[in-house]
């Protein structure tokens, strides 16, 4: 399944509109994408659903795609804001401090959750940050993206994000440290 | 050391990835045909709506022509307009007096032109 892109490169330097292969593309990052919702919505079929979203979005506004970030901050951005829509409809925005109990209900009600206690008490822990914190600390330190593509798909500046993970990974230093 | 998912007590069910992958190309497909069919369609279905617009403007235009000539058939009868004009400031009294003596005008008139 190929698609001609709009744009010309990030550069704007090349001559030739580019081309993808939209089955590489999902052959590529179909599971980056999913562990990346999955640790934001935490139940599998609802990251199913939410990744299905996603990638048909990304279908459709592959041809619009203008370069002006990387293909796989945009596909992110695309994936982040499906998760957020997906949140806002089910109301699963967790409370701003103290023990979050949807969070962990949604993970004991996830047949494909088998977390032990040590696993729980991460997210016990994770439980406990904000629902930004949360969502930039996952993002960076079990997706491993650069603040910059954080900051791109999220829109806001590449500081705040920084204060925000060290903020969250503080936090949670301490939440594990009590917890043991 | 970096947590990775399963450390996270995550788990999937098993071919989820490949079966995943079908189902999104399956999908897309399946939107893509439904777009397509959308595409061809709608030329007919706006030619369609153009004809009927076309007809029902005919059909009006036909209504009006017939009205027309209806209304252009219809003659003045001089009598009566000019007992009307003659008559129209006149009291009860005076007014029948004046319709009994148009009407006896116009039968005299209409025995002398017999």
């Amino acid at each position: 399944m190929e698609i001609v892109l709009s744009s010309y490169g990030q550069d704007n330097t090349m001559s030739i509109p580019i081309t993808t292969d939209f089955n590489a593309l999902l052959e590529a990052h179909h599971d980056s994408l999913y562990w990346m919702i999955r640790k934001i919505v935490l139940v599998h079929d609802d990251a199913q659903d939410v990744l299905q979203n996603t990638w048909l979005k990304i279908h459709k506004g592959l041809p619009g795609f203008k370069g002006e970030s990387k293909i796989d901050t945009w596909m992110f951005r695309i994936a982040y804001n499906e998760c957020m829509r997906f949140l806002k409809q089910k109301k699963q925005h967790y409370r701003l401090d103290d023990v979050d109990n949807s969070y962990l209900e949604s993970l004991k009600a996830d047949s494909h959750f088998n977390g032990d206690k040590g696993e729980l008490a991460l997210h016990q822990a994770l439980a406990t940050l904000k629902e930004n914190e949360r969502h930039i600390f996952g993002l960076k330190y079990f997706d491993a993206l650069k603040f910059s593509q954080i900051a791109t798909m999220i829109d806001t500046n590449e500081n705040s994000v920084k204060t925000l993970y060290y903020k969250a990974e503080k936090k949670l230093k301490q939440q594990l440290e009590k917890n043991v | 050391m970096k947590v990775t998912p399963n450390d996270l007590g995550f788990n999937t069910p098993e071919n989820h990835s490949e079966e995943s992958k079908n189902k999104i190309l399956q999908m897309i497909e399946a939107e893509t045909n439904a777009s397509r069919k959308v595409r061809f369609s709608s030329p007919w279905v706006a030619l369609s709506g153009i004809a009927a617009s076309l007809l029902f403007i005919f059909f009006l235009t036909q209504i009006n022509d017939t009205a027309a000539v209806e209304t252009g058939g219809v003659e003045e009868d001089v009598f009566v307009t000019s007992l009307l004009m003659e008559t129209l400031l006149l009291e009860e009294e005076e007014l029948d007096q004046a319709i009994q003596d148009a009407l006896l005008d116009n039968f005299e008139n209409d025995l002398a032109l017999n």
